[in-house]
């Protein structure tokens, strides 16, 4: 596939062309944080499913009527700040599905019953999200980790219910403006004359861009270790997230040597440490990975490690996993292990082309770090010249597990006391 | 399950490695047969990707285990990823399948079904021999210890409990006992605890023995590698493997007939109210699985959906799916529905009913136009990767005729309003039904 990248003051548009592709993925994306609130978050999750709830002289119903007869789809998210179009379908049907996506985003309707149906919906979802452990897990350690303001951080559901209540048209048209007025991000893949088409609609629809700027605030805090708890009595395994901020954004020297010591320690399944002692050597739990989430060129994301154990099992397994991470920190990374990481690395740079999707996804990851693609191959290249003594520079530098926030959700109440005193050991 | 080809051989072909059958061709796909010990190999090539995905499939899975067994077909594909005797000879202490993923990179992974149980690898092309060696390795020289077993079974109880933590996953495994009382669908594929707390090593290995052979297995080969290095590597590595004389054991099992609804329910602190409703259904890939497959886009996929209008336009539910589990014998197609708030389970299943005796031809022809186009879009992003391309033949494989595949968007084009409205009183036969409510409390 061909990769070509253009930018202009109002759109950049990245593209993978493939001449026999009969299918197309299109993804339009932009930073529209400027503020974070629980009034707003809920109009970001109102405004998504609403722009797909009628538009121009179509009805919700004739709107998805007509985009349901083309077997295409159009998904619409906001999620850390971040507006993304979706757009999926085969390769036949570009022309009908863009002109649908343009009448979505010039003239939707945010009529007065719809948006009643949808606050009902959210409301009913968010319910239902009480019983998400791991994702509860998740969300409590990011809200240890960054403000209120930040995008990263995560209202509660009694918080955000009351919110999405107060939702009119007017909040769902404010933010819409601020959709049109951002500088959009672009990713696609088809053969030539599908993005053709698709770059014509991206004309169109950012002519009201006015600013690549991000307004936002962006708060990360000091390591603070602490046990965060959140019962869920109705599931058998108590997930897990463990990490702590790393104050470096992605074009910080020090984040592709730390992206790669995470991956040594859990990102790449059971090659990984975490995955061959925790899992495989001593049976704790079926999944365990570490990650770098949420680094942006210019702003700080953090580490974290995602589990979970058996009640009976938790201590046991915090230890298991505390104890590589201080192995990792203390003792580094050997040659062997680093070369061999490099080949892991490689590989899963090759199986990209396994599929259109996939590539574009990857894409699209680092377009919307406003990377060139002249800076994608380097960026991916430079994992094959780190150094050993970059690597395990950095691990000393932001992993020190005795900064690690342990944040658990599930079946707790039989083993709170004994993980609190587990906690009282790390510091 | 016959475990012989079932094609006649078509016209003589002339093979670039000698020592095989092509008993079939269709879309693309060939099919061949290893003279030496009745292997299957199905190849599909997909040139320039430089990537390659292997996927062997054994035809054995958790329908295949015996009461206070179960999940042992579950576990043994766990254990297949421990050192083999091949490893053993060379003093390795991680398997060789596990040095693939280690030392490469490559995607690993398995999963086990109610008839079948599948491996496979994707890696860049280059390592094609290295991946076929080690399947040929793993089909007959497993090696069980007690010291390899403790702690896998201990992560597969892990397994286990992540999933039994899941209220819809709660809920469906109580339905399936309840409405296969004989056949061995009646048991999740993962098994109950108290089940796997107990296999031994001697157990596991007689299944091994049994099931485990050439004969009962269809090697596949997707992705950018020529036919003729495809067979030599597959020849080379696989004809030494005898098959064992003794006949395939498999259970035949005609589930009793059933009078009248069966009704479950899960009881549990919860916030969560959940109603699942079942129907036996006749097995995959059937012209009427094919059917119910579209029938159940048309209820429950997308907000256009009969079922998201019916309950969550209105407030009653938070989500409708359907689900259809790809089995070869008669299995449950089951409709979930989470509550919301303050919503009964009786309200809900009546207004379940009630839209789907509503449901008439004139209602249903332009969702049936509509399922049509999406599903044809699904098809063609899944045969857009050799890994998706691989998967979704696994499914045609072992239930038995994988030509469907090819012969999919052809049977779905030909579904009319008439046959797909025909298939609803399926689902509104008490006799083939089985429903189970989530009901989370409070203390």
């Amino acid at each position: 596939m061909k990769t070509h990248l253009q930018k202009n003051e109002y759109y950049s548009f990245a593209t993978l062309t493939e001449s026999r592709l009969q299918i197309m993925v299109c993804y339009f994306s932009a930073d529209i944080h400027q503020e974070r609130s629980a009034r707003r978050r809920a109009a970001e999750l109102v405004y998504t499913e609403a722009l797909l709830a009628g538009a121009g002289p179509h009805s919700r119903a004739v709107f998805l009527d007509a985009l349901n007869t083309l077997g295409a789809s159009i998904t619409a998210t906001i999620s850390d700040g971040v507006f993304t179009l979706h757009l999926r379908g085969r390769a036949a049907v570009a022309q009908k599905l863009l002109g649908l996506v343009e009448t979505m985003m010039s003239e939707p309707l945010f009529s007065t019953n719809e948006l009643a149906r949808i606050k009902q919906n959210l409301i009913n979802t968010i319910k239902e999200q009480k019983e998400n452990s791991a994702a509860i897990a998740h969300e409590h350690l990011r809200n240890s980790l960054y403000g209120a303001e930040d995008r990263r951080y995560i209202y509660g559901e009694d918080e955000l219910i009351a919110a999405v209540t107060a939702i009119s048209a007017k909040d769902l048209r404010a933010l819409h403006t601020v959709v049109r007025q951002s500088y959009a991000t672009c990713s696609a893949a088809g053969n030539s004359a599908t993005l053709t088409l698709i770059k014509k609609s991206i004309s169109k629809l950012t002519k009201q861009a006015k600013s690549a700027e991000v307004t936002g605030f962006h708060q990360q805090k000091p390591p603070n270790p602490t046990l965060l708890f959140h019962s869920v009595p109705s599931r058998q395994n108590i997930d897990f997230s463990l990490g702590l901020p790393v104050p470096i954004t992605l074009s910080h020297p020090d984040y592709i040597p730390l992206s790669f010591a995470v991956r040594v320690l859990g990102g790449a399944g059971f090659a990984s440490r975490l995955m061959n002692t925790v899992r495989e050597e001593q049976g704790l739990t079926y999944d365990i990975h570490s990650r770098l989430e949420t680094f942006q060129s210019d702003e700080q994301g953090y580490f974290r490690i995602g589990t979970y154990f058996a009640p009976d099992k938790a201590v046991e397994g915090l230890i298991s996993t505390f104890r590589e991470l201080t192995r990792l920190y203390e003792d580094g990374i050997g040659a062997d292990e680093m070369n061999r990481h490099k080949v892991i690395y490689q590989t899963k740079l090759a199986l990209l082309t396994d599929g259109t999707s996939r590539q574009l996804n990857d894409l699209h990851s680092y377009h919307m770090q406003k990377f060139t693609l002249k800076e994608i191959t380097e960026f991916k290249s430079r994992a094959a010249t780190i150094t050993l003594e970059e690597v395990n520079d950095v691990v000393k530098r932001y992993l020190d597990p005795t900064w690690l926030t342990v944040s658990g959700a599930g079946p707790i109440s039989s083993v709170k006391k004994s993980l609190e005193e587990f906690m009282k050991t790390v510091s | 399950m016959s475990t012989t080809p079932r094609k006649k051989p078509a016209q003589k072909v002339i093979l670039p490695v000698s020592g095989f059958t092509q008993v079939h061709s269709a879309g693309g796909i060939k099919e061949y047969v290893l003279k030496a010990n009745g292997l299957r190999v199905l190849y599909h090539r997909r040139p320039l990707t430089n990537v390659v995905t292997t996927n062997l499939t054994y035809f054995v899975g958790s329908r295949d285990e015996a009461r206070g067994e179960t999940g042992m077909a579950h576990m043994l594909e766990h254990m297949l990823f421990k050192p083999t005797e091949a490893d053993l000879k060379t003093k390795a202490e991680v398997s060789a399948s596990m040095r693939f993923d280690q030392e490469t990179g490559c995607i690993l992974n398995a999963n086990t079904w109610k008839d079948r149980t599948t491996y496979y690898f994707s890696y860049p092309s280059s390592y094609f021999e290295r991946a076929i060696k080690i399947e040929a390795e793993r089909m007959n020289g497993v090696v069980l210890t007690e010291a390899s077993l403790v702690p896998e079974r201990s992560s597969v109880l892990s397994e286990h409990d992540m999933y039994q933590g899941d209220p819809y996953y709660a809920v469906y495994a109580t339905m399936l006992g309840a409405a296969f009382y004989a056949h061995p669908y009646g048991h999740p594929t993962i098994g109950h605890r108290a089940d796997i707390e107990r296999y031994t090593t001697a157990t596991l290995e007689r299944f091994y023995r049994l099931y485990y052979r050439p004969d009962n297995a269809v090697l596949m080969v997707v992705g950018d590698v020529d036919l003729k290095v495809a067979l030599t590597q597959i020849k080379k590595h696989f004809t030494s493997i005898t098959p064992p004389k003794a006949s395939i054991p498999r259970f035949s099992i005609i589930e009793p007939k059933q009078e009248g609804v069966r009704r479950v329910s899960v009881v549990r602190p919860s916030s969560m109210q959940i109603l699942s409703i079942g129907s036996k259904q006749p097995g995959f890939p059937s012209e009427h699985s094919l059917v119910l497959n579209v029938l159940f886009d048309v209820l429950t996929d997308g907000h256009e959906s009969v079922l998201y209008r019916a309950l969550v336009d209105s407030g009653l539910a938070t989500s409708v799916e359907g689900s259809i589990e790809p089995a070869s014998e008669e299995n449950l197609a089951i409709l979930t529905v989470t509550l919301a708030e303050g919503v009964t389970h009786q309200a809900v299943e009546e207004k379940v009913f009630a839209a789907l005796r509503q449901l008439d031809q004139k209602t249903l022809a332009p969702l049936l136009k509509k399922a049509k186009a999406k599903i044809l879009t699904d098809e063609e992003f899944l045969r857009d990767s050799s890994l998706s391309i691989a998967a979704e033949l696994t499914e045609y494989a072992a239930a038995g005729d994988w030509t469907i595949f090819t012969k999919t968007l052809d049977i779905l084009e030909s579904i009319s309003v008439k046959r797909l409205h025909a298939a609803i009183p399926t689902l509104l036969n008490p006799n083939t039904q089985t429903i189970g409510y989530f009901i989370g409390t409070t203390a």
